[in-house]
């Protein structure tokens, strides 16, 4: 019996239980083990019917395809010698444990088992003398090291290399050792589907924010707020800014809100990069605009220190070109912290996934009107609208992203603070 | 202070430098009073000194230097010049048995403040008979001592220390570069034995020579810098026994390569005590193998160009240093 391959990306399969002893009679298709690959888990078959004479691979272990884990004797027919085929050779865990005391045996395939790796070896590969000083010294696995000296002898530069890697090496091999992603899934090609490659943009955008997802240990903190005073404050201020051409959104006063209020907590207003927290003292405001192929995310300068129509008229501008293709590279990089709305879509509640290397970014939410209670505990219509705040845990905690959206909450509940 | 000499006369100043200092100081040799010395290193110093401080021996070296071990015991302090290192083996006898031993056998009671000197190796066409390599011969005895200077700074200041060395000093001089030139300090310049001389500075492989072909290692590691770009360290060992083992291993510490180079033969010589030392001393630090450049296994041919091949070339230690380097495949 050998493990078997159970899909084009499989290489190795772990045999997660036995379901028959050694010396066990097997019947021909009864389940003899259970075996987990990266996508499911199933029972593995006897091919033929006879004695389970000897099992090769432990409970646990990972068995790379093609390798024996068992041999089913039939009538009369002897258990092969050990280490007979070339395959035999390279299966690292059939060395111990071929007869004597079982213990023993095991003992010796446990010790003989190398570390876990995603290049097979026989735990012997050419490394010069310092190669494994400098493993030894920054816990490197040499395994996962390509040598580029004679023979494939790993050398200085190659560890060097990959001690330089460093971060993203460690990154690697976090996610190699964590149960691997399962691969993207064949398309079905059935009648009505249609395959559509994904532009450079999308793909770009979706590298970007699965790294955001996967590195960034996002919190999430949701407010509500009453914002009745501010869109009567916003029907008072469009109807005498009308001849002047000036018409402010709901957004406006949002993105005004969250610049000012990162005055008080500059944390959130921070860059996460290679050799510490950059903490800005300027808001430079990015704002989240959709396009047909994706989404670009604007700048608007020193935010805080701009006046609402300034706020105004620039998000146009810049959402406008931004539909066009028409910006710079620089009006759409370097911003310290986003807002991301989805109000005029009508969405109650949703939350964003951080821009890298920003601390954070907020997610606005549509007004609706629901019932609240007054001071006299009557029940009243309120404008409700609801933010949420995506911060990084490396650099924000709960409590601060908390207080900064109640500061958000109440410069949005007395809106002349934002005029002022 | 310092000037531009000779090595051949670095070695005389040397000489007249201790022989004007100590009168137990004595020189003998064939041919080395009234007609200078085969190769001129004793030039004027039989008018200088007379013709008992000045010896003109017959050629028997195996009495003449039994003689000089003897006064050595009895508290001379006598230079004897062998023509080439070859003829020592007539003496060696005297140098083995005798020189090597007789303060161990004596308890340290009598010592043995004896200097034997002579051109040591080949490049000069003089054929099998005249070019001989003895370090490693003489390198295999405890209780004497060997030394190779190659830049006529050191060859006077380790003459300096040899004459005044209570042991047997086994003193090689690089035969094929008695008419080379370099600056030598005035005065007393003693250099002391078992200290290597870092010939050139480098970081990314370090050549280790002795005599003459530290000059080749120097040359080398401008075209390795030059083609390559490498940045070769060259040590010069100077003295080898006592051998400065931690300059050659603080050297590889740092290069993590390294090539030892030789003008013998390879068999059992001093690029394989080098190897070995860096093995056992710093086989941590060592991104490849230890290379060694020897001489050809022959003996040493007269012609010129059969000469030139027999021993090692500039192109042969660069090569050397690209494998160390993986930058070649052998």
């Amino acid at each position: 019996m050998i493990m078997p391959k159970m899909g084009d990306a499989m290489e190795e399969g772990t045999l997660l239980r036995w379901l028959k002893s050694q010396g066990d009679e097997v019947e021909a298709g009864e389940p003899i083990a259970e075996i987990e690959t990266d996508k499911v888990t199933m029972e593995l078959e006897a091919e033929d019917s006879g004695t389970l004479a000897e099992l090769y691979a432990e409970e646990g272990q990972d068995v790379p395809v093609g390798e024996a884990i068992a041999f089913i004797a039939g009538e009369g027919e002897e258990v092969p010698e050990r280490g007979g085929g070339e395959e035999r050779e390279e299966t690292p865990a059939e060395e111990g444990g071929s007869g004597g005391d079982p213990e023993a045996a095991t003992a010796t395939r446990e010790e003989e088992r190398p570390a876990p790796s995603t290049q097979r070896t026989d735990g012997h590969f050419r490394a010069s003398p310092i190669v494994r000083r400098l493993a030894r010294e920054n816990n490197l696995d040499l395994s996962k090291i390509k040598g580029t000296g004679p023979q494939g002898r790993i050398v200085e530069r190659d560890v060097r290399a990959a001690l330089e890697r460093g971060g993203a090496e460690a990154a690697e091999e976090r996610e190699e050792a964590a149960p691997r992603p399962a691969p993207a899934p064949e398309p079905a090609g059935e009648p009505g589907t249609e395959l559509v490659q994904p532009s450079r943009m999308q793909k770009i955008i979706g590298e970007r924010m699965q790294q955001a997802k996967r590195e960034i240990p996002h919190f999430y903190a949701t407010i509500e707020a009453d914002v009745g005073e501010l869109a009567q404050l916003r029907r008072d201020l469009n109807e005498r800014l009308a001849d002047e051409g000036i018409k402010l959104s709901v957004n406006d006063f949002v993105m005004k809100a969250c610049a000012l209020a990162l005055r008080k907590f500059p944390m959130l207003n921070a860059l996460w990069t290679g050799d510490g927290i950059e903490v800005h003292e300027r808001v430079d405001l990015a704002m989240a605009v959709a396009l047909e192929s994706g989404l670009i995310t604007p700048v608007i300068r020193d935010a805080a220190n701009k006046t609402l129509s300034a706020i105004s008229a620039e998000a146009k501008d810049l959402a406008s070109r931004a539909r066009d293709g028409k910006l710079r590279p620089e009006e759409y990089q370097g911003g310290t912290f986003t807002v991301s709305n989805m109000g005029m879509f009508g969405v109650e509640s949703f939350s964003a996934i951080i821009n890298p290397p920003q601390a954070a970014i907020v997610a606005v939410s549509s007004i609706v009107r629901r019932p609240g209670f007054d001071e006299e505990g009557n029940v009243v219509p309120v404008d409700s609208m609801k933010l949420t705040l995506s911060a990084d845990h490396r650099i924000v905690n709960g409590a601060e992203g908390a207080q900064y959206m109640a500061e958000v909450r109440r410069l949005l509940e007395n809106p002349m603070l934002l005029v002022v | 202070m310092a000037e531009t000499k000779t090595y051949r006369e670095a070695l005389r100043e040397a000489m007249v430098h201790e022989m004007d200092r100590d009168e137990s100081v004595i020189l003998m040799g064939e041919d080395i009073g009234v007609y200078g010395g085969t190769h001129l290193i004793t030039d004027g110093l039989y008018d200088k000194y007379g013709p008992r401080r000045v010896i003109d021996t017959p050629i028997s070296e195996n009495g003449f230097t039994g003689a000089a071990v003897g006064m050595a015991m009895m508290g001379m302090r006598p230079v004897v010049e062998m023509m080439t290192w070859n003829f020592s083996f007539l003496a060696a006898d005297q140098i083995i048995q005798n020189a090597a031993k007789v303060r161990y056998f004596s308890g340290g009671q009598v010592k043995v403040p004896l200097v034997i000197r002579g051109p040591n190796g080949g490049g000069v066409q003089l054929s099998a008979q005249h070019t001989h390599s003895l370090e490693s011969f003489y390198g295999h005895f405890p209780g004497l001592k060997v030394v190779a200077p190659v830049t006529p700074n050191d060859a006077k200041g380790m003459m300096l220390t040899a004459i005044r060395d209570d042991n047997c000093v086994i003193f090689l001089e690089a035969g094929a570069l008695y008419g080379t030139k370099g600056e030598v300090e005035e005065g007393d310049n003693a250099v002391p034995f078992g200290k290597a001389r870092i010939a050139r500075e480098g970081s990314d492989v370090t050549l280790i020579a002795y005599g003459r072909q530290v000059n080749l290692c120097l040359r080398a590691a401008e075209t390795l810098e030059e083609e390559d770009g490498v940045d070769a360290e060259v040590i010069d060992l100077r003295s080898l026994r006592p051998f400065d083992e931690d300059a050659i291993v603080e050297s590889v510490k740092k290069t993590h390569r390294a090539v030892a180079v030789e003008e013998q033969w390879r068999w059992f010589g001093v690029a394989s005590e080098v190897a070995a030392i860096i093995q056992e001393k710093a086989f941590d630090y060592l991104d490849a193998p230890v290379e060694r450049v020897s001489g050809a296994e022959t003996p040493a041919p007269y012609a010129r160009n059969l000469e030139l091949l027999a021993f090692p070339s500039e192109k042969e230690v660069a090569n050397a240093a690209r494998w160390a380097l993986y930058m070649e495949e052998k």
